[in-house]
């Protein structure tokens, strides 16, 4: 039909985004580096309850990476992680009733019991999808708010139940004092995120990006969507029990309320807020929504005020979390040192027109 | 009745329609024909203001359109009847076309069926089924019957024969051949030299967003000559 | 014997409160594909709205009446003002704001009239004898009355014109609006009567719950269940399956403890959603 549209790409152009791409991973491991280091010394060295204000971050952060995972990549909310991670504690403070103090079985079982009740919803993510899926995830977390009262005896019930052993079933570290326990935790979140990233980044990663972006094309080139739905689950799963563990190690006390549906919503805000396509958004948004909690805590008594106004400005503004904000207006001042052509030629790929239509879409638009 | 300054339509940042301008009067049936892409649809949805963003001037029975909603504009006396997804599929195919006519009173809704199930007589044997269980090309027909059952004074009609079978073609082509005949202003876009040669009086030839001729449908020997009008250029 | 009739009646008494808070979210979902998390507390927001009035030594009935009101109109209408610029943005992103507005609305109540629960007094008491028991009069008027409105809302979608432009919209709002329904009012209507349903169920139902700032949370779940579960879009489906939640809940609450009650429904909530999805599934379905 005539002249086409394809414009010759200089051969400069396109290794000068491979280097561009690649200059940025570095920076981004050199920072995260750096970040962690900081994070391992500074605190300790710090001292006071810094180390554990920050352990109660980072315990938490895990089961919003848990969730974010899910979002991000799998394009499910699943409002059940706390169900996963509340589970895990109480196998903690069960087997330490019945005796069990050993802390390398104490870490197998709970997490084994967490990646268990996720398979319930890996089940889920193969028979439905959107607000029926939610839906589920749901109900589930609700129900199991109440086993520890249905299980009187066995679970404590509305007293709780307590984690006994003191330090033996944490390695001999204490949480209370000293620094030990802090980088146990360092570690676990460091590795948990190292993994992540590195499978996010691999050919696997890839694909299950482009599943969570469009499910229906990725099956239609062979791709198995339920396998990687499940996969995806139940990684997330393992992740948000070992974060009930370390959680009942921390604090040597459950109870039900971990288990609800007002914590697990909390995990989901926390990987909204600070980004689920970025692996360290949820724990940006788990550490300043809970910052944000405790000072609002002191001051006023109005903490789900303020979560719910963070929670309006993301979705109008910043839908694709915070770190996507910031990330957007880096990219922003970055794309104003180059020439307008290249503008042009993006501009024109990334209008399309969105199909009127019922798909749940979620997070930043492309 | 209707017309084009110069029209530009966009979406988001594609310019889809470059600088469009014709007239549709009362009684005129036109066609509107080019390649897949060129703008037509586009520029029927403009009409309506059905999604794009315009420039240029819209004018119908003398008023601008600048500024007047989707919904004003039908009760002023345009109507469309898109290409697909136009019924409700939970309503049973008579509420179809009673939503039609639900704007202008009980007695023109009744009328409204009269007329519908004269049109097309295989909707009459459907009345009370679901919309959505009907074949696509019934769709069509119930969507057609509706627009025009609303007695419209002018009806943007968007590929109407698409998929159809020849008969139903026969069909709808007499329908709207009808509805000119009344005083209804049709412009329509389709691809059947059947439909076009029944309905229109003349053709606008659509490339690239810009009309690139006016020509009366006699002058069309056969669907050759018609699509030779917009094929083979640059 | 008795103890089954009094639980069966209750049963009946929430699930008919149940059907109106669903049958609101149907609505609002029928036009907008969301599930509101704010419609629980449109409910709770109906029950402070009568312990006002009743403060003020008003009527109860007046107090039903502005709850209504004040909740549709102005509950609805915000509603929609903070839903409409994201209506064509990802369905997830007006999910969580309806989450938001939820957070904001029960801290704003807790602030406003505390976290205490307070009682309200039924406007009718009285019993008559069911078997050996005495029955309050006024929970079978709290059933009349949502079967009259519920009924009424059935009429009007069905015959009504902006009923019927409101299943049109739902089903089709392009389409509805190249047919000259003017859109932007249904769903304002939808809005506003969607609120509204949710305010008076929670208005009804105050002088049998008590009312305090979480009040909306639990309906909140078992209204999403009901929609879900009834089937999305069908009104008819929704009303049977609230009543049949809240008899069933009842009854098995007087056999076995409450939580298992739950857990067992939920239970079968979920084996249904699941055997559905099973079956609606085709062999390709992603």
């Amino acid at each position: 039909m005539g002249a086409g549209v394809a414009a010759e790409r200089p051969a400069r152009g396109r290794s000068d985004r491979e280097r561009r791409s690649r200059n940025r991973r570095l920076l981004g491991g050199a920072a995260a580096l750096a970040g962690l280091a900081a994070l391992v010394v500074v605190p300790a060295a710090y001292g006071q309850f810094l180390p554990q204000r920050l352990s109660d971050y980072l315990i938490f952060s895990l089961p919003a990476l848990a969730v974010g995972l899910i979002a991000g990549h799998a394009r499910l909310i699943n409002v059940g992680v706390g169900a996963t991670f509340g589970f895990s504690a109480y196998t903690v403070a069960i087997l330490t009733q019945h005796g069990v103090l050993n802390p390398f079985v104490l870490m197998a079982a709970s997490i084994g019991a967490g990646i268990v009740v996720s398979g319930l919803f890996a089940v889920y993510a193969v028979v439905a999808t959107g607000l029926e899926y939610l839906l589920l995830t749901l109900l589930t977390t609700s129900a199991f708010f109440s086993l520890p009262l249905l299980f009187k005896g066995f679970a404590g019930g509305e007293n709780g139940l307590r984690v006994n052993g003191a330090v033996d079933v944490s390695f001999g570290l204490d949480p209370l004092t000293g620094n030990g326990f802090y980088w146990l935790l360092c570690g676990v979140t460091a590795f948990w995120c190292a993994l992540s990233w590195y499978l996010l980044t691999s050919r696997m990663g890839r694909v299950m990006v482009a599943i969570g972006r469009n499910p229906e094309r990725a099956s239609a080139m062979g791709y198995s969507v339920r396998g990687y739905r499940v996969g995806v689950t139940l990684y997330s799963g393992a992740i948000a029990a070992s974060a009930g563990w370390l959680y009942a190690l921390a604090h040597a006390f459950v109870f039900e309320d971990l288990l609800g549906l007002p914590d697990s919503v909390n995990f989901v805000l926390y990987s909204l807020i600070g980004g689920v396509d970025y692996i360290l958004g949820p724990l940006m948004g788990a550490a300043g929504l809970r910052y944000l909690g405790e000072y609002l805590g002191q001051h006023t008594a109005q903490s789900q005020f303020y979560v719910g106004i963070a929670l309006l400005v993301v979705v109008y503004l910043l839908p694709a979390g915070v770190i996507g904000g910031v990330r957007r207006l880096w990219e922003l001042m970055r794309r104003s040192r180059h020439e307008k052509a290249d503008q042009v030629l993006r501009a024109g790929r990334r209008d399309r027109r969105l199909p009127a239509g019922r798909r749940v879409r979620f997070g930043r638009r492309r | 009745m209707l017309e084009l300054v110069d029209l530009h339509a966009f979406y988001g940042r594609s310019h889809i329609v470059q600088g469009v301008s014709m007239r549709v009067a009362a009684g005129d049936g036109v066609g509107l024909v080019g390649h897949n892409g060129v703008g037509k649809t586009t520029t029927l949805r403009s009409i309506m203001a059905d999604g794009p963003r315009t420039e240029g001037t819209i004018t119908f029975k003398g008023a601008d359109l600048t500024g007047v909603p989707t919904g004003a504009r039908v009760r002023r006396g345009l109507g469309m009847v898109p290409d697909e997804e136009a019924v409700f599929p939970r309503m049973s195919v008579e509420e179809n076309i009673r939503i039609g006519a639900l704007l202008r009173g009980a007695k023109m809704a009744d009328q409204a069926l009269d007329l519908a199930y004269e049109l097309f007589p295989v909707l009459a044997e459907r009345r009370a089924q679901p919309a959505g269980t009907l074949s696509g090309g019934q769709q069509k027909m119930l969507a057609l019957a509706r627009g025009l059952a609303l007695r419209p004074d002018l009806v943007l009609v968007d590929e109407p024969s698409e998929g159809l079978m020849p008969i139903n073609v026969e069909l709808i082509s007499e329908a709207l051949r009808r509805a000119v005949k009344a005083g209804t202003g049709v412009l329509v876009v389709d691809s059947s030299f059947d439909l076009l040669r029944t309905v229109c009086d003349r053709v606008c030839v659509m490339q690239r967003g810009l009309l690139t001729g006016e020509y009366p449908m006699a002058g069309f020997a056969g669907p050759d000559q018609l699509v030779a009008t917009y094929l083979g250029e640059r | 014997m008795d103890a089954i009739w009094v639980a069966a009646l209750n049963g009946l008494v929430v699930g008919a409160s149940l059907a109106l808070v669903a049958a609101g979210l149907a609505l609002l979902f029928g036009v907008l594909d969301i599930l509101n998390f704010a419609q629980g507390d449109f409910f709770m927001l109906g029950a402070y709205a009568v312990w006002l009035i009743l403060g003020l030594g008003l009527n109860f009935w007046i107090g039903l009446a502005v709850g209504v009101v004040a909740v549709g109109v102005v509950g609805g209408l915000t509603l929609m003002l903070l839903l409409w610029p994201l209506r064509h943005r990802s369905h997830a992103l007006m999910l969580l704001a309806t989450l938001a507005i939820s957070l904001i609305l029960e801290q704003l109540a807790t602030n406003v009239f505390g976290a205490d629960s307070k009682p309200v007094a039924a406007p009718v008491s009285g019993r008559i004898p069911i078997g050996h028991t005495a029955y309050p009069v006024y929970y079978l008027l709290v059933v009349a009355a949502a079967a009259v409105i519920l009924l009424g809302g059935y009429l009007f979608l069905r015959y009504a014109k902006y009923g019927i432009w409101l299943r049109a919209v739902a089903q089709n709002h392009r389409m509805a609006g190249l047919l000259g329904v003017p859109v932007v009012r249904v769903y304002a209507l939808a809005f506003v009567a969607g609120s509204g349903l949710a305010a008076v169920a929670g208005s009804l139902l105050a002088p049998l719950t008590s009312v305090y700032p979480t009040l909306g949370l639990d309906i909140n779940l078992d209204a999403f269940v009901v929609v879900i579960a009834g089937g999305l879009g069908n009104f008819r489906g929704a009303a049977v399956i609230a009543l049949a939640l809240g008899i069933v809940e009842s009854l098995g609450s007087t056999w076995i403890q409450g939580e298992a009650v739950r857990i067992l429904v939920f239970g079968l909530v979920i084996v249904l959603l699941i055997v559905r999805a099973q079956r609606g599934r085709g062999a390709v379905r992603v």
